[in-house]
């Protein structure tokens, strides 16, 4: 007598890899809970036996061959499809685009006995405990469980400079100064200039400086001058050996912009930290969410944005 | 003593020290930010690691003894501890949830000892090697020195991942060629790269 197709999948064990995997990668990663290295075993080992049932189930569909040979083959089938997608770059990289993300990560192949116990496994007969519907149903999620693999949990963290103080008002401009850029090779700063008055404000950036640890960077070219009824927004570039400073442990600073404005000058000043929460990555189980969408009303004229040629780049010194 | 000290050197699990050198990212300072007006710092771009890895565990490899005189080939087995230091890098950061840390491109050198040698009574020659990897991919070649027998020869491995093959020759004597796997577990010790084009790593 034939056997009703799909029995293997509408079984305990089979329920039970299919339990693991789907609250494994939807729930526990990223959570917390477990180790890393824990949760991305465990859906190797419960994927790894899930699997080859599921190519079980669709082989008995087409072939009409013995048994244990279907469930070997299926179990070889998978055993090399991952062992390739684990090892080989290219493979990788094509499973990847086609699936989703997939670690290339050997340490993974730790968990290819599973499939062997799958093929055992399904060399008996199994009683299934469900009835046609349950049987389909169990297909589809056995099938969707397989192929949604979840989205990479960690991004890499970097130290970033700081400023201690974000806003000012200097003459008639009311200045706020955020940190846009932050690495190797330098820091970017952001201003948001707006006049505190009703009427427009001049307003000019003479010149800046950071002085890093007493070392002093200056900005490299003055911004052209604004004319702010709306607030605009200016990019001002220092560019220094960043990674010696970090590695000199030179972490605090200090920002100065000599402005001048339609109705006198002054200085724009705060401390700067150079800031690291000690932990190489962390976990974003969550995708970033996109910035906010540019307001037409208050975006920056394009010959007020600071535009530097590559050459401009000063030395730390 | 000798089969204890052999399993000695097992597995002991897998560590990943980050140090702080080269912390910071890479990025292009002199470009304006994509949003002007977004109050975070963009993301840096992943300089790519640097590594410094001690690989320790057992080597377990069988096969056969092919005698220089002339004389039937026999079955032989290998099974001992080995030791390995390599510097290696990777293009991007290695990811935390991986259990095993594996550079794209890595060399170093190590020693062993075959301390469960079948056939052979002595025990066993140790050896020193010289290694280099590419991904999953590793060669290694050195020279192996039994003491009991004085005697001594080449010694060359190619491996991928886990498994691999491996050829002694003990010169006068004959040579071994095994078939094997190595469980080893590793402690590493990782940095940034430093800004790119830079020797400064």
């Amino acid at each position: 007598m034939r056997r009703p197709l799909g029995a293997e999948l509408a079984t305990p064990e089979a329920f039970f890899a299919l339990l693991v995997l789907c609250v494994n990668d939807h729930l526990l990663k990223g959570s917390g809970l477990l180790p890393g290295w824990l949760t991305g075993k465990l859906s190797d080992f419960a994927g790894l036996f899930l699997f080859p049932v599921l190519l079980f189930v669709m082989l008995s569909a087409v072939f009409s061959a013995k048994r244990e040979r279907l469930a070997f083959t299926a179990a070889a089938l998978t055993s090399l499809g991952f062992t390739l997608v684990k090892l080989s770059p290219s493979v990788n990289g094509w499973v990847s685009g086609v699936w989703g993300p997939m670690r290339l990560d050997a340490s993974d192949l730790a968990a290819l006995p599973m499939t062997l116990l799958a093929g055992l496994w399904l060399v008996p007969r199994r009683e299934s405990i469900s009835g046609a519907t349950l049987r389909a149903v169990a297909f589809v999620a056995t099938a969707l469980a397989c192929a949604a693999t979840s989205r990479p949990m960690t991004v890499r963290n970097y130290p970033k400079w700081q400023l201690e103080k974000s806003s000012q008002h200097v003459g008639c401009a009311k200045i706020d100064a955020w940190v846009s850029k932050s690495g190797k090779e330098g820091v970017g700063i952001n201003l948001r200039v707006a006049s505190s008055r009703s009427d427009r404000c001049n307003v000019e950036i003479l010149s800046g400086v950071i002085d890093v640890g007493g070392k002093r960077v200056p900005l490299p070219r003055r911004p052209a001058p604004l004319n702010p009824g709306a607030p605009v927004f200016v990019y001002l570039p220092f560019p220094f050996d960043n990674e010696r400073a970090w590695n000199e442990g030179r972490r605090t600073a200090r920002l100065e912009l000599r402005v001048k404005t339609s109705s006198g000058g002054g200085f724009f000043a705060s401390e700067m930290q150079h800031e690291w929460d000690g932990e190489a990555h962390v976990w974003s189980p969550r995708a970033p969410e996109a910035p906010p969408a540019p307001d037409a009303s208050v975006s920056a004229p394009p010959d007020q944005a600071f535009q530097l040629e590559p050459s401009d780049a000063g030395a730390w010194e | 003593v000798k089969r204890s000290l052999a399993f000695g050197l097992l597995s002991l699990g897998c560590t990943v020290q980050h140090l702080e050198k080269n912390a910071p990212g890479s990025i292009a300072v002199m470009e304006k930010p994509e949003n002007m007006k977004l109050r975070e710092v963009e993301q840096q771009t992943d300089p790519g690691e640097r590594m410094l890895q001690l690989r320790y565990g057992a080597m377990a490899a069988g096969g056969f003894f092919i005698p220089e005189e002339q004389g039937k080939s026999q079955g032989s087995y290998g099974i001992g501890p080995e030791v390995t230091v390599l510097y290696g890098t990777r293009k991007y950061s290695h990811d935390d949830d991986a259990f095993w840390l594996m550079p794209d491109e890595a060399f170093g050198g190590g020693i062993g000892w075959m301390a469960l040698l079948e056939p052979g009574e002595s025990v066993g020659p140790v050896y020193g090697e010289l290694e280099y990897a590419s991904g999953a991919a590793w060669l290694t070649g050195g020279w192996a020195y039994e003491i009991d027998d004085e005697l001594h020869g080449p010694h060359v491995s190619v491996g991928f991942g886990p498994l691999f093959v491996r050829y002694t020759h003990l010169l006068d004597a004959g040579g071994l060629l095994h078939f094997g796997m190595a469980f080893k577990g590793q402690a590493s010790f990782v940095w940034n790269a430093s800004a790119r084009g830079s020797a400064r790593d």
